[in-house]
């Protein structure tokens, strides 16, 4: 539809349409051009599983193969925001979508807190939890400046080492159907060091200092303060703390409770424990030296508006 | 000798990194050489103690300015660096910091019979994100180390020993950690945002630079209250103290000392660092809430300790108390007000841990808290009868200790500026007395209950020992209290004219 109103598909050329054109929710000009972007947008956000079209996201994650599941709760997040980030940003600059994004953005972080603590599964869960974050990631999205991409970016990064790390622990733990969340428990007896990482995991996307998601989280609160959005920044503090009540409950099962029947775990192999040793350490320190990153970042989102 | 020693650079980051380094190599051990880990914890932690007397001794008194002052670069865009410096407020709780772990760890000794390894890590890596709260100069990593308490807390907190009896069910410790937590980290979250607003709104979440920046009234009005959310649960003051009983009741001894020592004075520590300097209009607004709550906490927990069973509550009510004192001191705003207050956070850090360690060591011998069990101890443990006496007598703020000297000079600060609050807080003392007095009368004194408890032991020479630093520490405070004052006097008044207090 975009093609039909525009003439064009290239962003540049988009950009350049759009400065200055005022789309806004009553009397557009054009309103095959808003219905179109409108359309992109919805697209986008299914694929993200952001809030009001995340239906499928719990369901399709607890039915597939682990390894699927971790595939695409990882890869389409980092492609699709990316997409978006050029779409959005770059081509469409414009306060409507802003309310829109606000929108999704509170709604996810909202579901993603409640929503999960009512679980028993564990990949619906951690389901639950992929939308909340994308909530969190979607409050640097939508307030457009500077700092709000470079809160995406280092948001997405860390998002994508925690959840390799989760999913890895829970395909090491595959082999004896790990299913439920209670199957965790007394894991601190039979495999002390999983316990550890797992619980350093939980702590860093309830977002607890001075771990990665702490970093990550801070600098999304804080380009959302930067830009105004006060609303956004409270909400998601408050559902932050929402949702730091069932990552505990990981930790005070994986320590405290004792399942009906002992599982017996085998040990993993080489190349997970290694995966596991690598993202571990760098949630754990990357609080120590986090600046090259946020440099990097920083250069990324300027070469873009730039 | 002493010449060549002084010329050694000290370095705060050091001092920060020390705990660190033990908890590194303790990790690499494995855990059957139960000697070595506990060698190995208690000397890096004495080796810490002995690094923070160095700055002590080399503090220079006559100056309001931050001493030993580090930048380690950490994000330059935003401008928040790792800026550490102590100056005369925070010296004598990283002292007193440093002064507890090696106790703590000492009282750990025996009695914890899994786990021993994290424990020590645990704590070793607690002390050392103590430290940095203690001298961090910027806000946002302040915050972040006052958060991430939280953990390695977290952590002893349920290891104590399995007990095969009526009480401390797994299910109420988990309950204690969970309320614990989740209370801390409501209350910080919304500091996290008016943090976050600062460095958006000013640059910068340097406190020198901040110090200096003046904000709006109602903004300044707004802050306060986000950073009173955080520090007033950890203090804790009236509507949010419920965690602290629940807490020590269910955390081992030596977790209780860490909580009643030094993570209470978290709270305060930060009203005094941040919220006064920073926003004086706020602080000016809203003494009277302050004092309103305070006044209430003192009367209302001394009120509800006297009819407690349960020893640790006892104490931990008290613990209340007192911390509700110190916020009356500190929103007095005046030189004699705020040095009471930190005189009697000291003495509390003292004091409470002491009280505690010794119902950690009734614990340890009758592995039961409750008040009705214990009576006649005097005849079987008469070492204990007295270093029990002194306490609490300390905790009732007997002339001649430390928390004398705090109490009062808090209650001449506040009658200076409210004298109906300085009355009711008095009116805290004499009930602090009823029910001290009260449950030594009934611990100590009084007929055996030979029903419950048969075999007795007296105090050994480990806690013994333990307990001297303490008695020798409050009885220095409560007779000499200047050598402690007089690192204090410059910041205090500094902190004073800075606000326009008088």
């Amino acid at each position: 539809m975009i093609y039909g109103f525009t003439g064009v598909t290239n962003f540049e050329e988009l950009a350049k349409i759009f400065t200055g054109y005022k789309i806004t929710l009553f009397g557009a000009q054009s309103s095959g051009i808003f219905m179109g972007i409108l359309f992109i947008a919805v697209g986008f956000l299914f694929k993200i599983t952001a809030v009001p079209f995340h239906m499928w996201a719990p369901d399709v994650y607890e039915g597939s193969p682990t390894l699927v599941t971790a595939f695409f709760s990882i890869a389409p997040k980092i492609s699709i925001l990316a997409n978006m980030v050029r779409v959005f940003i770059y081509s469409f600059y414009d306060p409507t979508w802003q309310q829109l994004f606000f929108f999704c953005s509170i709604a996810s972080m909202i579901l993603g807190a409640l929503a999960a603590m009512a679980q028993n599964k564990v990949k619906r869960l951690l389901a639950y939890s992929s939308i909340g974050h994308v909530g969190y990631l979607f409050i640097g999205f939508s307030c457009g400046t500077i700092e709000g991409i470079q809160s995406l970016l280092i948001g997405v990064f860390i998002y994508v080492l925690m959840t390799i790390n989760v999913f890895a622990i829970v395909l090491a733990l595959r082999q004896n159907r790990f299913k439920y969340i209670a199957d965790l428990g007394a894991l601190a007896k039979t495999n002390p060091i999983l316990a550890i990482t797992l619980s350093i995991t939980m702590f860093s996307y309830a977002g607890i200092p001075p771990l990665a998601g702490f970093c990550s989280k801070f600098y999304l609160f804080f380009a959302a303060l930067g830009c105004g959005a006060y609303l956004l920044a409270l909400i998601g503090v408050v559902t932050s703390v929402i949702s730091c009540f069932y990552y505990i409950r990981f930790v005070k099962i994986m320590y405290f409770d004792t399942p009906k029947t002992w599982i017996l775990y085998k040990p993993m192999d080489r190349e997970k424990s290694l995966l596991l040793a690598i993202t571990l350490f760098f949630i754990t320190f990357f609080f120590l030296y986090p600046s090259p990153f946020f440099l990097v970042t920083h250069q990324m989102a300027l070469s873009l508006c730039l | 000798m002493l010449q060549f020693l002084a010329s050694f650079y000290f370095n705060l980051s050091g001092l920060i990194l020390c705990p660190l380094l033990g908890s590194i190599i303790l990790s690499v051990i494995p855990d059957s050489r139960i000697r070595l880990i506990r060698g190995i914890g208690l000397c890096t932690s004495l080796i810490t103690f002995l690094y923070s007397l160095f700055f002590w001794i080399q503090f220079d008194n006559s100056t309001a300015k931050f001493q030993f002052v580090e930048t380690i670069r950490w994000l330059p865009y935003p401008n928040i660096h790792f800026y550490i410096g102590i100056d005369g407020i925070s010296l004598f709780f990283v002292v007193l910091t440093t002064f507890l772990i090696p106790i703590c760890i000492l009282v750990g000794w025996s009695s914890i019979k899994s786990y021993k390894r994290e424990y020590m890590i645990a704590f070793l890596i607690c002390e050392s994100f103590m430290i940095a709260v203690f001298c961090m100069l910027d806000l946002l990593l302040f915050y972040v180390f006052f958060e991430s308490v939280l953990i390695p807390m977290l952590g002893p907190i349920p290891y104590s020993p399995i007990i095969i009896g009526v009480w401390g069910s797994r299910q109420r410790k988990i309950q204690a950690a969970y309320q614990f937590f989740l209370y801390t980290l409501l209350g910080s979250v919304f500091m996290l945002l008016a943090i976050l607003f600062i460095l958006s709104q000013t640059g910068s979440t340097d406190l020198q630079i901040l110090l200096t920046t003046e904000f709006s009234e109602r903004r300044q009005i707004l802050l306060w209250i986000a950073f009173f959310a955080s520090f007033s649960v950890k203090v804790p003051m009236i509507p949010f103290h419920i965690w602290l009983p629940e807490a020590h009741v269910e955390a081992p001894t030596a977790g209780s000392v860490i909580l009643a020592g030094i993570l209470l004075k978290l709270g305060t520590y930060g009203f005094l660092r941040f919220s006064i300097p920073m926003f004086p209009e706020a602080t000016l607004y809203f003494t009277p809430f302050v004092y309103a709550l305070s006044v209430i906490a003192i009367i209302y927990t001394s009120l509800t300790t006297i009819r407690q069973i349960d020893l640790k509550k006892i104490i931990a009510y008290s613990s209340v108390a007192h911390m509700n004192f110190v916020t009356i001191g500190m929103f007095s705003l005046n030189i004699q007000g705020i040095e009471g207050s930190i005189l009697l956070m000291l003495s509390h850090g003292l004091v409470s841990s002491a009280l505690f360690l010794c119902v950690g060591a009734l614990y340890d011998r009758h592995k039961t808290r409750l008040v009705k069990y214990y009576g006649g101890l005097v005849s079987t443990m008469p070492m204990f009868s007295t270093i029990f006496l002194f306490f609490t007598l300390a905790n009732m703020s007997l002339p001649g200790t430390s928390s004398f000297i705090g109490e009062f000079l808090i209650l001449v600060g506040a009658f200076q500026r409210n004298s109906l609050v300085a009355t009711l807080a008095a009116l805290g003392m004499i009930l602090g007395a009823a029910y001290s007095l009260w449950l030594y009368n009934r611990v100590i004194f009084g007929n055996f209950k030979p029903k419950f408890l048969q075999k007795f032991s007296d105090l050994n020479r480990r806690e013994v020992l333990i307990f001297l630093p303490f008695v020798v520490g409050i009885i220095w405070m409560g007779v000499y209290p200047e050598v402690f004052l007089e690192c204090m006097h410059t910041s205090i008044g500094n902190l004073v004219q800075h606000g326009k207090f008088d």
